[in-house]
């Protein structure tokens, strides 16, 4: 996407809790949840402010001068891939950027950002096959053998 | 409105699906099979809250009245904040009126299109043919279940749960997936997926002397500092742990379960009177079974905590979403969480667990 667009939360099927040290993303829709931890968590914080694509990209290579290039296609694969799981949707409105995109401590080695992706919640988000509707309206209960018994 | 005999001439596209009216027919519904039967009644107390379960017919009674036994009030507690209306086809012949959209149109937790936000919820278990509404302008639900026979485990150990989730919810009040265990007016919360260890710590706490506040869901109310308050008196425990607490034995409910099926556990007699009135909340704790190393507790970030809170209280509620998220968000920021690595030795599992309250 152009460098001029921004980002927003893909509300309301995703809502985050923004940590010193972490960010929680949960997807609402799919059940998946997500957390992004250091330069990850950065990139998130200031993407869901409205930031333009590239300002988020130049906040970030700012601090790794020696690797400004690796880390503004890095920044940038990362970005894609939260769109892709539906964590944030593309803007063309990026008036809303922020005034603060400095990133505190030392910067350390660059390492790509990346989240960590949990799926265990899918299978409570998995429709049980409607069974037979009887006289009432209503589905009939399912077998026991096919219940949700935890 | 149908019966249990005589099949609906209805269908959803045809017929007035406002909320106001299922609920009216409901109300109807009801009426029809007290008429039919008796009415019974029970007063709870719950989170300082009075709740009235209203019964046509004996059949849901012992459902309700056993894992709640400890909740249960003397009437005269003045008007109730919550009505529920509580009935079986089976024994009463009355159906509940016809589903409002198709069931093809019914979401993973059974929410029915157009009633998964207030002024009137509701939810159908398509695992035992339950449904729950509930209604927040006249603070009344209804429950209604073709046969009680078909109820689900996790029903039985916990009757009536989307109704007090919703209830509670629009007071400020969340329905957390957490067991809980407390001691002289102050509790912890143990969080983790099935399997982790919550109900094992729990009972192994009640058996150490603490207090048994929840086996899977707990209420939480109140901020900066949350409370937390029982609500079912039940307990869901595997062979394995049985077998490690032997002395729970006695208050199985279900000695003819299948062999796989977890035992059903009554605690109504030993647990969580006590903690009725609530208990300020001293930190999560996510118990483990640990790879190696030595048992004990480690403290933990919140993001962790939320992590293991926040996904299964959500994806396991009918109509949970963004507040509850945001109302968990708030509760580990509230308080530390820890790790809780199990070893074998179960009293010193509970003392790691005690060693976060006060002294007795």
């Amino acid at each position: 996407m152009s460098g001029e667009c921004g980002y927003g939360v893909n509300a309301p099927r995703v809502v985050f809790e923004v940590f010193d040290e972490e960010v929680v993303v949960v997807n609402l829709e799919s059940g998946h949840y997500f957390s992004l931890r250091e330069t990850a968590a950065d990139i998130f914080r200031l993407a869901v402010t409205g930031a333009a694509q590239e300002v988020i990209s130049e906040a970030v290579a700012a601090r790794f001068p020696k690797e400004r290039e690796a880390v503004r296609t890095s920044v940038q694969t990362f970005l894609d891939a939260l769109v892709a799981e539906g964590l944030l949707v593309p803007q063309p409105d990026t008036a809303a950027a922020p005034a603060r995109l400095e990133f505190p401590g030392d910067a350390g080695p660059f390492t790509p950002p990346r989240f960590e992706k949990f799926t265990d919640m899918q299978d409570l988000l998995l429709l049980d096959p409607i069974h037979d509707v009887d006289e009432t309206g209503w589905p009939r209960a399912a077998e026991k053998a096919g219940g949700t018994q935890k | 409105m149908t019966t249990a005999g005589s099949p609906s001439t209805s269908s959803p596209g045809s017929r007035d699906v406002r909320p106001s009216v299922f609920v009216q027919q409901l109300d109807e519904a009801f009426a029809r099979a007290a008429a039919a039967t008796h009415e019974h009644s029970l007063t709870l107390r719950v989170a300082g809250h009075t709740v009235r379960i209203l019964f046509a017919g004996d059949a849901l009674v012992p459902f309700v009245r056993g894992p709640l036994a400890p909740r249960l009030s003397a009437n005269g507690e003045g008007p109730p904040d919550l009505t529920v209306r509580v009935w079986d086809a089976r024994t009463t012949d009355v159906s509940a009126p016809p589903p409002p959209e198709a069931p093809s149109a019914f979401g993973p937790h059974g929410e029915i299109p157009g009633y998964s936000a207030e002024p009137v919820l509701a939810a159908y278990s398509l695992a035992s043919g339950a449904l729950s509404v509930f209604d927040a302008e006249s603070a009344t639900g209804f429950f209604w279940v073709r046969d009680e026979r078909d109820l689900t485990l996790h029903e039985l150990g916990a009757p009536l749960l989307s109704l007090f989730g919703w209830f509670f919810r629009a007071r400020g009040t969340q329905l957390v997936h957490s067991a809980a265990v407390g001691r002289g007016g102050q509790a912890v919360l143990l969080a983790g997926p099935g399997g982790s260890g919550k109900s094992t710590t729990a009972l192994a706490c009640l058996a150490a002397g603490l207090e048994h506040i929840a086996d899977d869901y707990a209420l939480v109310s109140g901020h900066p500092r949350p409370v937390v308050h029982a609500l079912h008196a039940t307990a869901k425990l595997n062979a394995d742990s049985l077998a490690r607490l032997p002395r729970f034995a006695r208050d199985i409910r279900n000695p003819d379960r299948e062999p796989e099926e977890k035992a059903l556990l009554d605690l109504g007699r030993a647990a969580a009177a006590r903690a009725a009135e609530g208990a300020t909340l001293r930190a999560v704790v996510l118990p483990r079974v640990p790879a190696g190393g030595a048992p004990g507790l480690t403290p933990i970030a919140p993001g962790e905590a939320l992590r293991a809170l926040a996904p299964s209280t959500i994806f396991q509620m009918a109509g949970a979403g963004a507040s509850t998220f945001t109302s968990l968000g708030a509760l580990v920021k509230a308080v530390p969480a820890f790790r809780l690595d199990l070893g074998s030795d179960l009293s010193a599992v509970a003392a790691s667990v005690a060693s976060l309250l006060p002294p007795a």
